[in-house]
C-alpha cells in the first residue's frame, strides 16, 4: 500500500465511529467503535460495498522482476511514464528499474488503468515486490 | 548461425552517435534487422551520461563540452580516443536468459578479443555501491586490468530487446580529464595503447567477428562502413577513421 492510499483512508474515517480499519486491493474490512448511530454504519456498508464492486473488476499486479531502483520517469528531466488513474495499454512502458547501469523498462501486460503506484520514486525495489495495481478495462 | 550486421559507422558528433544507436536498435526492436553490432568513434570530446544520473556538469565551469545522456544506465563518461560500441539484440538464443547474464557474454566476448590481442583481462567488479564517474568504479560484467577499469558496460531492456552501450579507452587524455571530473577523476586510470603501444582496432575488431562467431554463433555478414559501402566478413575491411584529438 503506497502512502497516499493510508492518507485518503485516514481521511475517509476522521471523525467517524471507526477504531480499525484493513484494507487489500479487494476488499475493505472496517470495524466501528460499539454504540455509534446507525448512519455512520450506512455510510461504512455503502463504502464497503462500493469497494466490494470495484473490486469485482480484475486487475492485475505488476511486481518487479528483479532488485534494483524503480524509476518512475525514463530521466530525472522527465514526467512520469503513468499516474494514478491514467489508461495505459497494454506493453507500455510503466516505470525503469535500475540494477548495475542496466536498465530494465517494465511494460503493463494489460490495458487496464491504474489504480495504485506502490512504490516512491528512486526507491530499492526486491524481486517479486509489488509495483503497480492495474484494473482491466 | 545467426547472421547479424556490423556497422563501422566512423566518427559523429555525439548527439548523431545517440541518436544512431537508438535508430539501430529500433531498426532490430521493428524487425527489419537480426541483431547489430556498431562500432564508432566522436568526432570531438564529448561526455556522455547515465539515463538516470543528475543532469552532468563538468568540474571546469569554462570548459565547453557537449554532455549527452545515453539511453543505457551508469555513470559519466569522457569520450576522447576509444572503441565505442553499441550491440542492439532480440532477446533469444545466448541472450535468453536476464540482463546481467547477457552483460557477462559481451563482457566475456570483448574479453577473449583483448585476449587475442595480448591483454591479460579479467571480470572482478563490485556488486555494491555506484560511482557518478563511469571509469572509477567496475560493476562485475565489466572489464579491468590490475584493478583499473578497460571496458565500461550498460545496457537497456526493451521489450524483449536489449541495447548494450560500452567502451574500451585506447588513450586517456587526463588534463581534459580532470577539466570534465576534477580530482574526482581517476588518476590511475589507463587506456588500452599505455597496456600495448602498438595495439591495432583493426586486428581488435577482426577478432572480435571470431569469437562471436566461435563463443556466441554469431555471424556478422556484412560491414557497412562509412564510405555506405557494404563489405562481406571474409573481406574484413574496416574503415574506422579516428580524429586525433
Amino acid at each position: 500500500m503506497n502512502l497516499k492510499i493510508v492518507k485518503e483512508l485516514l481521511e475517509l474515517i476522521k471523525n467517524t465511529d471507526v477504531v480499525e480499519i484493513e484494507w487489500t486491493p479487494e476488499r475493505i474490512h472496517i470495524i466501528r467503535a460499539a454504540g455509534q448511530p446507525d448512519r455512520t454504519a450506512a455510510r461504512s456498508r455503502e463504502q464497503e460495498k462500493s469497494r466490494a464492486v470495484q473490486a469485482e473488476k480484475p486487475t492485475v499486479t505488476v511486481t518487479s522482476p528483479l532488485v534494483g531502483t524503480f524509476y518512475r520517469s525514463a530521466s530525472p528531466e522527465t514526467q512520469p511514464f503513468v499516474q494514478v488513474g491514467d489508461r495505459v495499454k497494454k506493453d507500455q512502458v510503466l516505470c525503469v528499474i535500475e540494477a548495475m547501469k542496466l536498465m530494465n523498462e517494465i511494460e503493463s501486460q494489460i490495458d487496464g488503468v491504474v489504480t495504485a503506484i506502490l512504490k516512491q520514486d528512486g526507491e530499492r525495489v526486491g524481486y517479486g515486490d509489488q509495483l503497480f495495481i492495474i484494473e482491466e478495462l | 548461425m545467426s547472421a547479424w550486421e556490423l556497422v563501422l559507422d566512423g566518427s559523429y558528433d555525439s548527439r548523431s552517435n545517440m541518436a544512431r544507436d537508438l535508430a539501430m536498435f529500433e531498426s532490430v526492436i521493428s524487425g527489419s534487422r537480426s541483431g547489430v553490432l556498431r562500432i564508432y568513434d566522436w568526432s570531438e570530446p564529448a561526455v556522455t551520461f547515465g539515463r538516470h544520473q543528475k543532469a552532468f556538469t563538468p568540474s571546469d565551469p569554462s570548459l565547453h563540452i557537449p554532455l549527452l545522456r545515453r539511453p543505457t544506465g551508469g555513470g559519466a563518461v569522457l569520450h576522447v580516443r576509444d572503441i565505442t560500441f553499441s550491440l542492439s539484440v532480440p532477446c533469444r538464443g545466448r541472450f535468453s536468459r536476464g540482463i546481467e547474464d547477457s552483460c557477462r557474454t559481451v563482457t566475456g566476448i570483448f574479453a577473449s578479443a583483448l585476449e587475442h590481442c595480448g591483454l591479460a583481462v579479467e571480470m572482478k567488479g563490485d556488486e555494491t555501491g555506484f560511482s557518478s564517474i563511469c571509469f572509477r568504479r567496475s560493476s562485475p560484467v565489466e572489464l579491468c586490468i590490475g584493478g583499473s577499469k578497460v571496458l565500461g558496460l550498460a545496457a537497456l531492456r526493451k521489450r524483449g530487446f536489449m541495447l548494450f552501450q560500452g567502451v574500451v579507452p585506447l588513450a586517456v587524455d587526463a588534463t581534459l580529464s580532470r577539466r570534465v571530473f576534477g580530482m574526482e577523476g581517476d588518476p590511475g586510470l589507463k587506456g588500452i595503447h599505455d597496456y600495448i603501444p602498438g595495439f591495432h582496432v583493426e586486428t581488435f575488431v577482426s577478432r572480435l567477428l571470431d569469437v562471436f562467431a566461435s563463443q556466441a554463433d554469431l555471424l556478422f555478414s556484412h560491414c557497412s562502413g562509412e564510405d555506405g559501402q557494404d563489405h562481406h566478413d571474409n573481406e574484413r575491411k574496416i574503415h574506422l577513421r579516428r580524429q586525433e584529438p
